[in-house]
């Protein structure tokens, strides 16, 4: 059973989310800001996190720089799930070899569970 | 005529310059005499005429006439003047002179428009030169020969150097003074330094080299006469020494022997005689006391002189000698043949000789006489004695006498004899006596005594007698006899000088003429450019207008042609008899060609006249490809043509470029190769040709299996209005502009255009262009969620199936291929045996044996546990009943030709496992699309004052499932507007009253920005530029009018994805009755992210209020207080929840707010935010009720 954390302050969003990974099986995990994200990845590890990037305290890029140091997590598949005009900082998640960048503002949530399974099945690595 | 001060001043000056100028050329005269070989005055004198005209006349008078007498009183040239008749005549003369001058060159040059041309200045220099100036030379040397100051054989000398010197003068000095002077002609000034600079210099040269040569001339004479005074100095002295030796070999006779015989004597005196040709006798005479006067006398009778007797000169010829204590008597003596009888003369008895004896005596030493008339001679011939006296030896006492008589003329002309004495005056003189006596003088140079006269003087010294002997040769002499040589360089270097400055003012006359044509030509250019730049305005005026008028015929063409096939399409959504309907057909086909016909048209005049303008905006090339193929769907298909595409993978999925020029080059190769192709296939392949840093080359191609074209006819292709063949154009229609306008967009985007074609083996029409890279277009790809798969694809035509598996493996599917379905059911076990079966099955439908219907049937009966996913590829549409395929387990169904991007699609949706509805889910090109009704009905305004245009459009619409409002003018378009918050406005850009571009000016005014109506243009007007004069007024899409159906479609999507979702934002819409009522949230969203879950849709929709509801406030607050940051950040979160609930509207709103708040533009934030506040009311009190799940959820 896999394990994914979500990573947003909206809880909306972590409610939509966390209930469809549930419905598919998967173990979810919630973290409402970055911090506790840095905090939930060490205890929790997680699969798959699904992580938001404008957040107060630690922001997505900044969580993702932090986790990124440490070598447990050098692999681990993110799936950036975002407001898209956020433009800098998707930018700035370019470098730092997430699996896949999708926009709240368009994409279905089907397609977010895809993109994670997906993540889930080759890695970290996009091919 | 009153005389003018300046008259008198420029007298005056005349005046000055004249005598000033003549005393400088007398400088210049040949010494000695006066031969100058230029005379300035004469030359400014005319130049003064010549500027300053006939007035200045009394100058040349006054200047003539002082500068003579000035001349005449400091005595530089004697005797000039014995009148003063002679300065007046000369001064006349050098008057007439130059107002002669003057008149020959007005005559016969024409004075003020002269020396520009060399025959001209020639003309100048000849006529006031060397012809005027003979009027002075031969009033002048007439004056000087009457009054006798010139002798009449020296006249003709005399007025040739006058003549020469005044001529130089004026061919050097005319225009040198000219120059200088004349002042309306700008060009002469200008020219001034380089005539009068070198002729100046040319002048002082001249000079310079007259007077070496002059006094090297000189001291050359001097010489000469030096060396000639000499030679008679050392000549007179040596002929004196020889009568000297004489005198003592005489005294040496007598000396040596006590007594000498007469017999003894008489030779050696005539040996003497013969020897010296001024020797007129040899004596020897002995000093007799008184005493022995007797016994001498006797002794002489005794020797055979028996009448010898001591004799004196008397007054009647000789007398006996008076009784003398002593004598000095002729004893012996020799004379010349006419001798005189001298013999007993006592020469004592004479004062003269008596006073060289005693010197003799004296002295011991012989003694001259001073000249005396010789004693016997004829005429009294005058000449000399010289006494040597001589002594009884041992010193005793004096014996006597030897004495020589000499004829001064006879030994000065001897002794001057072979000398050079021409020009040479000598004078002798003897300075012993207490007055000098003249003893020769030799004049055959009659002249004054001048002080220019050569001179030599040297002392010659004659028995204690000193002569001067003098030699002069007088100036007169060297005047007549000098070498002209300096006088010869003077007049020839000054005649240099004048063809110098000839030549320079032809130079510069040229010059000037040469620039005054030059000036002449440069304004005659400039008139020529002027008259061309007008000529190619008007040439483009016209260009512009005849664009302009096809533009406008287009435009008046295509709003009819709109009516045409907009109704002929509503016409053909009505139930149609058969026959009717292949009439529809019929009417659209033909509107169709004819649109097309007058798209060629003006896209071939719009190039002619250069104003086909380039966009650059990005490309998706497969995109591309696939919207050209779009369009020929249903040919195709009707043809039973197969369509291949086929991309290279190293292609950049996004390039720049103008999409639709590109588009329109496809679409005329890809219509062309469908019009000639009747069977078989046609490959659209796009190849990376050369990839630059910056841009890339591709290479597109267009293969078919068509009738093909001869060689000679595919070179005629490209040239306008010359269609392979004639009749091609009456079976196959077309302008046959088609393939010329697509070669000339083709060059301007970089590329070239041509064909491989034979008959009956098809043509491959190719062509590459450049397009730019797009920035970071590699990032845009999307997720690869097909990697890794594995795939069939069944096809019996090759090239089809090559290129779907190419494609497939590209996106990292493992593709094998069958080329029918029995192979396709042997490699479906083979693999299900190995374990490895395939996920999905791609087959085409029309196979021989074994279609793809019945395929599919088989794979699905065949396989075990894992069933692939069977796609099907149909050509002709709704040729399967849907039921007939969901039997046979087909879960999609898609239209041949296969658009890529529709193929990646599918097969996501089918690996992810997504529902798909039967095998309708197809990317069947015509359907509606369906996004454009997806989130709730838009609110459409259309403003076209056309009613059939109306009328088309409606019909349009109402295909996109949209109702619409419909106004007739820009002005009823505004009002609308005003009263009803229209999501999108359709606005015709030529409307009577308000146009499309004021109306939409002031739609944009009144919403200040608060809110955004979506304008799309519609224009006729398909000009360069239109689109981007829409822009800037205001609006935000664009459309070529007629209004194909496909993009207006488009145009809906463009206005959605823009994040033109369906506001209202609106506190009250206006308007009674909206013609459409939308929810604030769309369910089906909502739902889905529900996970079809009526629990959680509840607790769903209970979590966005409150969380919803907390963060307004927080963002009520960050409004009150102007917080951007704060509301960026909030506003940004609530979109978030919203967008993902489907509450479309409020997320739209917050998108508004962040944005504002990002950009710190806080002065609509107000208004936005009560805009949510209601929005939200309308939201929560929708939420608060039952949640229904959407009907129309499973058509997703």
């Amino acid at each position: 059973m896999s394990k994914i954390l979500i990573i947003d302050d909206d809880p909306v969003i972590t409610g939509i989310y966390q209930k469809q990974f549930a419905a598919r099986s998967f173990q979810v995990e919630i973290a409402d800001d970055g911090e506790k994200g840095l905090e939930a990845v060490k205890r929790f590890r997680p699969d798959c996190v699904l992580l938001d990037l404008s957040m107060p305290n630690v922001n997505g890029v900044q969580w993702l720089n932090e986790v990124r140091k440490d070598e447990r997590f050098k692999s681990l598949p993110v799936v950036v799930f975002t407001s898209g005009s956020v433009g800098w900082q998707v930018k700035a998640v370019r470098n730092s070899d997430v699996t896949y960048v999708l926009s709240k503002d368009g994409t279905e949530p089907k397609q977010v569970v895809n993109a994670v399974v997906t993540s889930l099945e080759t890695g970290k690595w996009k091919i | 005529m009153r005389l003018q001060r300046r008259d008198f001043a420029a007298i005056v000056v005349m005046a000055a310059a004249y005598a000033v100028s003549g005393r400088l050329g007398l400088l210049l005269a040949v010494p000695p005499g006066y031969a100058t070989a230029v005379w300035p005055a004469s030359g400014i004198a005319l130049a003064s005429v010549l500027a300053y005209g006939m007035r200045v006349w009394p100058g040349i008078w006054i200047g003539s006439f002082l500068v003579n007498v000035w001349t005449a009183l400091d005595g530089s040239v004697s005797g000039m003047f014995s009148s003063l008749a002679i300065p007046v005549t000369i001064a006349t003369g050098a008057t007439l002179q130059s107002l002669a001058g003057a008149s020959l060159v007005h005559r016969f040059v024409g004075y003020r428009n002269v020396l520009t041309q060399e025959f001209d200045v020639a003309r100048l220099l000849l006529l006031g030169g060397p012809a005027a100036c003979l009027i002075n030379a031969s009033l002048s040397v007439a004056a000087l020969v009457h009054f006798g100051s010139v002798p009449l054989a020296a006249s003709a000398f005399n007025w040739f150097t006058w003549w020469v010197g005044d001529s130089i003068g004026v061919m050097v000095f005319t225009p040198v003074v000219l120059v200088w002077t004349v002042r309306p002609y700008s060009q002469w000034l200008r020219q001034q330094l380089s005539v009068s600079v070198p002729m100046v210099l040319m002048f002082a040269l001249v000079v310079s080299i007259f007077m070496i040569t002059s006094s090297r001339e000189r001291a050359q004479a001097r010489t000469s006469f030096e060396n000639v005074s000499e030679e008679v100095d050392k000549h007179l002295q040596s002929e004196i020494d020889r009568y000297n030796v004489g005198l003592s070999a005489v005294a040496g006779l007598f000396a040596a022997q006590r007594e000498v015989t007469p017999q003894e004597f008489d030779p050696f005196a005539g040996l003497l005689l013969s020897q010296l040709p001024g020797l007129y006798g040899v004596s020897w005479r002995p000093e007799i006391s008184g005493a022995e006067r007797d016994r001498f006398e006797a002794r002489m009778h005794e020797q055979g002189f028996p009448a010898f007797r001591i004799t004196e000169i008397g007054p009647d010829g000789l007398v006996p000698a008076a009784r003398r204590d002593r004598y000095v008597v002729t004893a012996y003596s020799k004379y010349q043949e006419d001798r005189l009888e001298t013999q007993g003369l006592d020469a004592l008895s004479s004062p003269p000789r008596r006073a060289a004896i005693e010197l003799a005596r004296e002295t011991h030493q012989p003694a001259a006489t001073s000249l005396l008339a010789l004693a016997g001679e004829p005429a009294g011939t005058p000449g000399f004695l010289a006494f040597k006296p001589v002594f009884e030896r041992g010193g005793g006492s004096l014996r006597g006498y030897a004495t020589v008589v000499v004829v001064l003329n006879r030994m000065i002309d001897q002794t001057l004899r072979g000398l050079p004495l021409d020009g040479i005056n000598l004078k002798i003189i003897d300075e012993s006596a207490h007055n000098p006596e003249l003893l020769y003088a030799r004049t055959p140079v009659p002249a004054d005594a001048s002080d220019d006269d050569l001179r030599y003087r040297a002392i010659v010294n004659v028995a204690q007698r000193t002569w001067t002997v003098e030699t002069t040769m007088p100036a007169a002499y060297l005047v007549s006899h000098r070498s002209w040589q300096a006088w010869m360089v003077l007049a020839t270097g000054l005649t240099l000088t004048a063809l110098l400055g000839v030549l320079l003012l032809v130079i510069v006359g040229r010059t000037a003429r040469v620039e005054q044509v030059v000036a002449e030509r440069t304004a005659e250019l400039t008139e020529r450019k002027e008259q061309l730049r007008r000529a190619r305005d008007e040439a483009l005026d016209a260009a512009r207008a005849k664009s302009e008028f096809v533009a406008n015929m287009s435009h008046e063409i295509r709003t009819p042609m709109n009516g045409i096939i907009g109704m002929t399409q509503a016409l053909a959504d009505t139930p149609l008899t058969p026959r009717q309907k292949e009439i529809a057909g019929a009417i659209r086909f033909s509107a169709d060609s004819l649109l097309s016909i007058v798209n060629d048209i003006l896209d071939f005049s719009k190039m002619e006249a250069g104003m086909m303008h380039m966009e650059v905006i990005d490309i998706d090339l497969q995109r591309a490809i696939e919207r050209v193929i779009e369009v020929f769907t249903e040919r195709i298909q009707g043809k039973g043509l197969e369509v291949v595409v086929s991309l290279d993978p190293k292609l950049p999925h996004v390039l720049r470029g103008d999409p639709i020029r590109l588009n329109q080059v496809l679409t005329n190769l890809v219509s062309n190769a469908i019009k000639f192709t009747e069977h078989g296939e046609i490959e659209i392949s796009a190849r990376l040709e050369e990839d630059a840093e910056r841009d890339v080359v591709v290479r597109f191609a267009i293969r078919d299996t068509g009738i093909g074209i001869p060689a000679d006819a595919a070179r005629r292709l490209f040239q306008p209005f010359s269609q392979a063949d004639g009749s091609t154009t009456r079976k196959y229609g077309g302008t046959g502009l088609g393939l010329v306008i697509s070669k000339q967009l083709v060059e301007l985007m970089g590329g070239n255009i041509g064909v491989n074609s034979a008959p009956g083996f098809g043509s491959t029409f190719w062509f590459t262009v450049r397009l730019q890279k797009a920035p970071g277009a590699e990032v845009a790809q999307p997720p690869r969620t097909l990697v890794g798969h594995r795939a069939l694809v069944v096809d019996d035509n090759e090239t089809s199936r090559h290129s779907i598996a190419e494609q497939l493996a590209s996106w990292g599917i493992a593709a094998a291929q069958a080329a029918d379905g029995e192979a396709a059911l042997a490699q479906h076990a083979d693999v299900v045996a190995r374990g490895e079966p395939y996920e999905i099955v791609i087959i085409d439908q029309q196979m021989p044996g074994m279609d793809g219907v019945e395929l599919a049937r088989r794979i699905r009966a065949s396989a075990g546990g894992e069933r692939p996913h069977l796609l099907l590829l149909q050509s002709v549409r709704g040729s399967n009943e849907p039921a007939t395929l969901r039997a046979a387990g087909i879960e999609m169904l898609l239209t041949k030709p296969v658009g890529m991007s529709d193929l990646h699609d599918s097969l996501t949706r089918l690996i992810a496992g997504e529902p798909v509805q039967g095998a309708t889910a197809t990317a069947a090109p015509s359907a509606p699309p369906p996004a454009s009704v997806e989130a709730g009905q838009p609110r459409v305004l259309v403003a076209e004052d056309n009613p059939i245009n109306q009328m088309v459009a409606r019909h349009q619409l109402v295909r996109l499932g949209i109702q619409a409002d419909f106004v007739g003018n820009g002005r009823e378009a505004v009002e609308a507007v005003k009263h009803k918050p229209y999501d999108l406005v359709l606005m015709d850009c030529q409307m009577p009253e308000l146009d499309g571009y004021g109306a939409t000016a002031q739609i944009r005014r009144h919403e200040e920005g608060s809110r955004h109506t979506w304008i799309v243009a519609m224009t006729a007007h398909a000009m360069a530029g239109d689109r981007e004069r829409c822009l800037a007024a205001g609006m935000d899409d664009y459309l070529a009018k007629p209004i194909d159906p496909k993009a207006l479609a488009a145009a809906f999507e463009r206005f959605q994805h823009h994040g033109g979702t369906v506001t209202h934002p609106d506190p009250e819409p206006a308007a009674p009755a909206p013609a459409i009522t939308t929810p604030p949230v769309d369910m089906a969203r909502l739902w889905d992210a529900a996970n079809d879950d009526p629990e959680f849709v509840r607790e769903l929709a209970d979590l966005y209020l409150e969380q919803t509801t907390e963060q307004l406030k927080l963002l009520k607050d960050a409004v009150a207080q102007r917080n951007a940051a704060e509301i960026e950040r909030l506003a940004h979160r609530c979109k978030g929840g919203s967008g993902s609930c489907g509450v479309n509207g409020l997320a739209a709103m917050f998108l508004q707010l962040e944005k504002m708040g990002r950009d710190g533009k806080l002065d609509e934030v107000d208004r936005i935010f009560a805009g949510v506040e209601r929005e939200y009311a309308r939201v929560s009190d929708f939420l608060k009720q039952p949640i229904a799940r959407p009907a129309a959820v499973q058509q997703q």
